[in-house]
């Protein structure tokens, strides 16, 4: 439902969707002079780029022109429909000598973007989506580990955690017990802190942001800032699409395709301790965006 | 308001010779969808389509011995719903309450009955074989057209020149669907065309024969691809386009 009143409201009447910032670009992907045209929360947008390089973004509601903030933040341009009281989350990573980013593209998916966020979460899929690759059929235990809501950062976390992975990275040479952290530093994009092949020293991260077009319609933007300086980018981002067009398919095929954060909805085991940790915190902050309402279940 | 009804009806959903052991398909039932699945020693078994854990279709999975298997986290789940296993945590026994929702089903006459889970299903119908060999499925069609009208044009267009030899309404008293299964009968021969509404615009037809040819359930797949084309094309081009 698009929702306005004043000259600033727009989108859904879910301000605490509206007041978040959201990947709408890769910066590459918006060249000089030519409009760029996707959408945001059931709301159409246009990016364009002048001939000095600077960006603007409109968005156009029964016949008005909205501008919208944008902001450059990982490679990608982030917008908002609302006001919101924070910055784009930092990575403070990303600037660690001999780190590159390298982009995967972007993926649309028909779920919502929470469910997808969610997915990228869990670590009890990788022998069965995922297989023979993040994790093999023989192994597919969840040890216990660290999840938790850190209210001073407002982010999720989950530390501690162990997953026997038979080729973790595209420079793998063999079976490892990987080693992770997954970082929620907003509703929708998650990244994840893993065992660099190349680096003992060091942390590869892999990421997403996620980009509501619609409740249960999302463009995803997957990233990673790794260390390996053998592999072009191109075949770094097929091992990552590899790997996101597998979750792509059970996550268009969950019922129901938004995401329920009512008791009762879904049984969750203690391997689900990260997303549990995740739907309490959506639920706290009062999001709607891309949730079931209580009742609207099969 | 929609009261369940005290006693379930049936719904024809597929055919019976449609799925093999240790095979599974995705069918529509009661607005809703369900895996139809038939495991390794041949039972059949009808489930709504999602795992209790994190929604996925369970339709995607698959089935090993006589256990259905979820795609994403390899949940086992036994021929009564009931959860056997979780890979996650190799040494836990799963509470009884993690279980699939799951259906009555029957096999008869060449059909696939499904009843939601009450206490008291109907007693199925008897559609009365002619021949020793009995019923055979023969195919599904599936026509854009309400289940009204695709019954009305049954009724009147009998396939092989069969008559017309009983209709038995498949919803229980106090159920609003169209379900029926309709019974032709001729020399030797008899056939059943089982209506079901899909949707308020999609109807599934069900076929089986009973007859002496080999091929007469190829005959009647024929037949009932030409009348799902017939009634198609009575639709309105500007319908279509609509």
């Amino acid at each position: 439902m698009i929702h306005r009143s004043g000259a600033r409201m727009l989108g859904p009447e879910d301000a605490v969707a509206r007041d978040e910032w959201y990947a709408v670009a890769i910066d590459a992907d918006v060249e000089p002079e030519r409009g760029y045209r996707t959408r945001l929360l059931d709301v159409d947008i246009e990016l364009t780029r002048d001939g000095e390089g600077a960006v603007a973004c409109t968005a156009v509601v029964e016949g008005e022109v909205h501008r919208l903030p944008v902001e450059l933040a990982h490679h990608h341009l982030w917008t908002t429909l609302g006001s919101p009281t924070h910055d784009v989350f930092a990575i403070p990573e990303a600037d660690d000598d001999g780190r590159r980013f390298v982009s995967c593209g972007r993926v649309t998916v028909r779920a919502s973007g929470l469910r997808i966020v969610e997915n990228f979460l869990d670590m009890a899929h990788f022998p069965f989506v995922h297989t023979d690759i993040l994790g093999e059929e023989a192994h597919p235990e969840v040890k216990p580990y660290r999840a938790e809501i850190r209210p001073n950062a407002d982010e999720v976390w989950a530390t501690e955690c162990v997953f026997r992975q038979p080729r973790a990275a595209l420079a793998s040479d063999g079976a490892v017990d990987a080693e992770y952290q997954y970082r929620v530093p907003a509703p929708y994009a998650a990244i994840l802190y893993k065992t660099s092949p190349n680096r003992a020293d060091a942390l590869d991260l892999v990421g997403i942001f996620v980009q509501p077009r619609r409740e249960a319609i999302c463009d995803v933007f997957p990233f990673y800032m790794l260390f390996d300086d053998d592999n072009s980018d191109a075949a770094v981002a097929q091992f990552e699409q590899m790997i996101f067009l597998q979750d792509k398919s059970i996550l268009e095929n969950q019922i129901p395709a938004t995401l329920p954060l009512f008791a009762g909805a879904e049984i969750p085991t203690r391997a689900d301790a990260l997303s549990i940790a995740y739907r309490r915190w959506l639920k706290a902050k009062g999001l709607r965006y891309g949730t079931t309402p209580a009742g609207a279940e099969e | 308001m929609i009261e369940k009804a005290a006693i379930a009806g049936w719904t024809v959903v597929a055919g019976a010779g449609t799925l093999a052991p240790r095979q599974r398909i995705r069918v529509a039932f009661a607005g809703e969808e369900l895996v139809l699945w038939r495991g390794a020693s041949g039972r059949l078994s009808a489930w709504a389509n999602r795992c209790p854990h994190r929604g996925m279709r369970l339709s995607f999975g698959f089935v090993r011995g006589d256990e259905l298997h979820c795609l994403y986290h390899g949940w086992r789940y036994g021929a009564d719903g009931v959860c056997v296993g979780i890979p996650a945590h190799p040494d836990l026994v799963p509470p009884p309450t993690i279980r699939a929702r799951a259906h009555r089903v029957a096999e008869r006459d060449g059909l696939v009955f499904v009843a939601a889970d009450a206490e008291h299903p109907m007693p199925l119908p008897v559609l009365g074989r002619v021949s020793a060999v009995g019923f055979r499925f023969a195919r599904s069609v599936h026509i854009r057209a309400p289940a009204w009208e695709v019954r009305a044009a049954l009724a009147a267009a009998a396939p092989f020149d069969l008559d017309v030899a009983g209709r038995h309404p498949l919803a229980a008293p106090g159920e609003e669907r169209e379900d029926e299964v309709i019974v032709y009968r001729g020399a030797g021969m008899a056939a059943a065309c089982a209506v079901q509404a899909v949707s308020g615009e999609e109807t599934a037809v069900h076929g089986a024969v009973d007859g002496p040819q080999p091929d007469d359930p190829l005959a009647l797949a024929v037949w009932l691809a030409a009348f799902r084309d017939g009634l198609e094309a009575t639709v309105p081009v500007e319908e279509i386009g609509a």
